[in-house]
Order: structure tokens, then C-alpha cells, then sequence
């Protein structure tokens, strides 16, 4: 047998994806050529020590929240969805993770919502018959509604995480429709204003963060914010954002800003502005 | 990889095309190149070439579906990027080495020898219907003309040298350049654009309903022309400049954040015009720190 063609069976005979009699004919070449079984030990080496190299830790535990919220949102939407027959459709709509999909859902709980509460307003209740009916009547779209914002919440979600920067963007200003959002909306309002690659997305997400501007993981969130971002207007926009929301912690970042002279010079003026109404 | 194409347009490989003009001229494109001829590449015999002259390399690239919209996405260091929208279902790219103002000039070539320009070089990737366009050299120059079915989703940016244009496309367009201006034709869909020192030129023709657009700039103007009837609820901001319109604007009140710190209390009213047209709808912001903010109605 040839050394070359031993060369190029060795990765497949270490790995133990040669027959029984090619095995053998490489074992019988090794053990009459000492450059090949050098070449062996050191293949052989290599490959014990790649076993030894420990797989990357997947993404940061911020990640599996995200994702964790969105299953639990989509299998809550499941488990509340009205009829069996609409359970398997809602679930084909929003495993395809379409956006057109996604909005179609979207729009069609949103009608079905709107078109039984209108129905249940024109209705004129009969006095007192049916004395039981307004308090049902009014349990239900309190949990229609309940169930709207959640669809809302996990459509906003989950726009937030498409690859196209319009949708978003979408994502971002549907967040600004929904009542009282849970934690997981903010969370995701705060990653995209770190981690979005498009300047357009993380100016909105400043303006769509400015309700929950009350909110320490917010205010937190935004001074972080402030040292990671290379677009200046960006930057200006936080500036504005922490003088906005009179966020006086803020002060050491806005003076290491205004003194750094790699930072922009729109920037570090912005920033003594900051640190001038701040006082 | 399913249907993965890999094009690397390299001298002599596709089809050169020398002719002779200048870089901001550059030629029209011939209506259908055969994709793929091989043919010599065309010396064109002069005397004394002038350094502006281009070896344009042209390549035809098609999707893998095109009965899809397909997506394209070019990113340079160097150099403009020219976008058309055309009714041919594949793409056409034609690359030149363009000029670039801040390279030394060409020195003359020595005597009894005529120089021969080298191709601008870059790669072209297609994988299940999304073109990737990359250039090997950060500092080399690269001109880009490209034609594209009038319906595919463009992620187009530059760093440096070049303006970014995008004529006759409806999709979704992002685009960002850093040191050039964006200039967008009749174009549709939805729109993400910004250029940090560059001014923003956008004539939007056709919107996608429900979609966002946005346009802003850091030191240029944002000059943006929109349908009549759009339904929109407006965001225009200038920080140090003035903001212009003629659309019938109803202005409404943005956020102002209250803030209580014990007996202190705080209203902020920002510098942002608010304002619905037509009865609002999605999110349309303009907005430059110091350049003029400019909403057209489309004529």
C-alpha cells in the first residue's frame, strides 16, 4: 500500500470509518513505515486533543430568557385560544415565523376581539331578565383584552428579532401600543438599543423607552448604553434621554464623555450641556 | 449548501468589458450580457492611457428562485454603490476600480510602456435567494453599478468615497454610508436609511402599508418627498437646524416625561415635531442633528 493513499485514509482509520480489511491494511502499512505511523501519532494526537477542547458555552443567559419568553408567550397564546380548531392554526402561523403571517394573526384576533366587544356594546341589555349576563359579559373582554396584549406583547417580541431592520423597527413602535408591557418588552427594548446594528432601530427604541423612563433597569440600562455606542447621534440621543428623565447617575458618563477626545465633538459639547442641566 | 453559487469576478475570468470613459460616466449596461462567456479580455489599444479609465468587470449572477423576491446585500470600505431596478429576474454587477480623490495621483507610465488597469476584484455569493456582495481589499476603490429585479429587499453600505443611489427599486431598503450621501429615485417599500456625514435624498413613490420608514443623518440634510395620501404619523427633528414642510400636518403632543424627585418636579418638551397625516398611521421619522429636515409632498 502506498503512503499516499494511506495519508489520506488515516483521519477515517482513527476514526473507525474504515472496513475491517482497509483497517487492516493500514495497520500493516503503519507498523512497516515509520513516517506514516508518525504521521499517525501525530493525527492521532490532534485528535484526542480537539475531544479535549470544550464546545463554546452557548449565548449569554440573556438569550435564553428571550427565548424563554417568547415560548412561554406562544404557548400561552395556545393554551388560551379559543377553539381547537383555531389552536392548530395559530400554532402553524406562528411557527413560520413570518411576519406577514404574524401580522395576518395578528389582524384577525385583533377584528375577532374588537367585532364581539362592539357586538356586546350594541347590544341593548335587557333589564334585569338576564341579571347575570353584563357581569360575564364584562369578565370576558376584561380576559379578551388580557389576551390581545399578550398576542400584541409576543408579535412585538418577535418583530424585535427579525433579520430585516424595518420590521424591526415595527417591533419597536408596537411596543408603544401595547398597556402596561411586561418586563420582557423593556428587556427587549434594551437589548435592541445595545445590540441592534442599525442606528435608525436604536434611535426609536430611545424614544419608545422614554415611558418606562421610571424604571430603574431603564435608567440602567441607558447609561450602559451610552459607553457602548459608536454612532454619535445615537450617543446625542442618550444625552438627551438622561437629561429628559433627570437621571443624575448618569453624571460620570457624561463627564467622561465630554473629556474624551476620541468621542465626537457634537457629542462631548451635548455632553457638557448634559452635565450643565444636571448641574 | 443548497444551491450555493460562488462567483469571484477576477480578471479575465468573466466578461471584461474596457471602454473607455470617465468613472463618474460610467457606460450604460448592455441589455442581457451572456452570462458566464468567456471571452478574451478586450485590450483596447491607446497610446497613453489616462488613469481614470475603467476595466469595468461585469457579471451576471441569478437567484435561486426567481420567481421569489430575492435579497441583496453589499458592504464596501471604499467606494458608490448604484442601484437600478430593471424587469429582469436575475442580477447584473458591474464593478470598476472608480476613483478615489484621497489615493496619490497616478503616476505617468514609463516611457515606451502603457499601463493596464487592474480589475477592481470582488466576490458574489448567492445562497437560497440572498445575494452577499464582499470586496477582498479594504482599500482598494470599488464603483458599483448594479441592476436588480425592481422587487428585491436591499442592504446596501459604504464606508468611505461614494454615494449610495437606489432608482426604481420597491422593497425594503436598508442603507447606511458613513462618510457619502444616499440618494433614493422612485422607490417603494418600506425604508431605513442613514448616513452619518452624508446628506439623505429619498422620493418614495409607493409605501408599503404598516411599514416604518425612517431617515436620518448626522451632519447633512434629510430631504424626503412622500406620497400625498400617506397615512403616517410624522416624527421630524432637527437639532441645530430648521425643519420644512407642505404636508397638511396635525400636529399632536410626543412624550413628555414627568419626573418627581421629592418636591422637584421635571416636564421635558423635546425639540420633535409630532404630527399625524391622513389620519395617522405607522411611524415616519426624519431627523438630522445639523442639517435641515425637509417633508415633501409628492407633486
Amino acid at each position: 500500500m502506498q503512503c499516499e493513499t494511506v495519508h489520506a485514509q488515516l483521519a477515517d482509520f482513527l476514526s473507525h470509518a474504515l472496513t475491517d480489511a482497509e483497517s487492516e491494511e493500514v495497520r500493516l502499512h503503519l507498523a512497516g513505515c515509520r513516517a506514516c505511523r508518525n504521521e499517525a501519532d501525530g493525527f492521532a494526537e490532534t485528535w484526542r486533543m480537539l475531544g479535549s477542547i470544550a464546545s463554546p458555552a452557548p449565548d449569554s443567559g440573556r438569550m435564553r430568557t428571550r427565548l424563554t419568553a417568547i415560548i412561554d408567550g406562544f404557548e400561552h397564546a395556545i393554551a388560551s385560544a379559543p377553539a381547537p380548531g383555531h389552536r392548530g392554526r395559530l400554532a402553524a402561523l406562528f411557527t413560520q415565523q413570518s411576519d406577514h403571517h404574524l401580522l395576518r394573526a395578528a389582524s384577525a384576533c385583533a377584528l375577532v376581539a374588537i367585532g364581539i366587544a362592539i357586538g356586546y356594546y350594541m347590544v341593548p341589555l335587557p333589564g334585569g331578565s338576564e341579571g347575570t349576563r353584563p357581569t360575564e359579559t364584562s369578565a370576558e373582554i376584561v380576559a379578551m383584552r388580557g389576551e390581545l396584549r399578550d398576542l400584541r406583547e409576543m408579535i412585538t417580541l418577535s418583530l424585535m428579532q427579525q433579520q430585516s431592520a424595518s420590521n424591526r423597527l415595527k417591533g419597536v413602535s408596537w411596543s408603544g401600543q401595547i398597556d402596561r408591557p411586561s418586563s420582557e418588552v423593556v428587556a427587549a427594548l434594551l437589548d435592541t438599543l445595545m445590540h441592534d446594528p442599525n442606528v435608525n432601530v436604536r434611535l426609536a427604541t430611545i424614544d419608545a423607552l422614554e415611558r418606562f423612563a421610571s424604571q430603574d433597569i431603564v435608567r440602567r440600562g441607558t447609561i450602559q448604553a451610552v459607553d457602548r455606542q459608536v454612532s454619535p447621534l445615537v450617543q446625542i440621543a442618550l444625552i438627551d434621554f438622561m437629561v429628559k428623565v433627570h437621571e443624575r447617575e448618569s453624571i460620570g458618563t457624561l463627564r467622561r464623555l465630554s473629556e474624551d477626545p476620541k468621542v465626537n465633538a457634537a457629542v462631548r459639547a451635548r455632553a457638557v450641556w448634559g452635565l450643565q442641566q444636571l448641574g | 449548501m443548497r444551491s450555493m453559487f460562488r462567483y469571484v469576478a477576477a480578471a479575465g475570468v468573466c466578461t471584461a468589458l474596457a471602454v473607455p470613459t470617465a468613472a463618474n460616466q460610467l457606460p450604460p449596461f448592455p441589455p442581457e450580457p451572456p452570462p458566464f462567456a468567456l471571452q478574451p479580455p478586450a485590450l483596447v489599444q491607446q497610446p497613453r492611457p489616462q488613469p481614470q479609465q475603467q476595466n469595468a468587470e461585469r457579471i451576471t449572477v441569478p437567484f435561486s428562485d426567481p420567481a421569489r423576491p430575492g435579497s441583496m446585500k453589499v458592504s464596501l470600505f471604499r467606494g458608490s454603490i448604484v442601484v437600478k431596478g430593471t424587469n429582469r429576474r436575475d442580477v447584473s454587477i458591474q464593478g470598476g476600480p472608480g476613483t478615489d480623490l484621497s489615493r496619490r495621483r497616478a503616476a505617468d507610465p514609463p516611457a515606451g510602456l502603457r499601463r493596464l488597469t487592474q480589475p477592481a476584484g470582488f466576490r458574489v455569493e448567492e445562497d437560497a435567494n440572498e445575494m452577499t456582495l464582499s470586496v477582498g481589499s479594504f482599500s482598494r476603490n470599488l464603483d458599483l453599478q448594479i441592476e436588480v429585479p425592481a422587487k428585491t429587499n436591499l442592504h446596501l453600505s459604504s464606508m468611505n468615497g461614494g454615494v449610495i443611489s437606489v432608482e426604481d427599486v420597491e422593497s425594503e431598503l436598508e442603507i447606511s454610508n458613513l462618510n457619502g450621501a444616499i440618494v433614493l429615485k422612485n422607490v417603494g417599500g418600506s425604508v431605513v436609511a442613514h448616513s452619518m456625514n452624508g446628506s439623505v435624498t429619498a422620493v418614495v413613490t409607493r409605501v408599503t402599508p404598516q411599514a416604518p420608514l425612517s431617515f436620518t443623518s448626522m451632519n447633512g440634510t434629510v430631504d424626503v418627498t412622500l406620497p400625498t395620501g400617506i397615512k403616517a404619523n410624522l416624527k421630524l427633528r432637527s437639532d441645530q437646524g430648521d425643519v420644512f414642510t407642505d404636508f397638511d400636518f396635525q400636529v399632536i403632543q410626543g412624550t413628555r416625561p414627568e419626573v418627581r424627585k421629592g418636591n422637584r418636579f421635571t416636564i421635558d418638551v423635546n425639540r420633535s415635531v409630532y404630527g399625524t397625516v391622513n389620519g395617522g398611521g405607522p411611524d415616519v421619522e426624519l431627523r438630522s442633528f445639523n442639517g435641515t429636515v425637509i417633508l415633501r409632498k409628492a407633486k
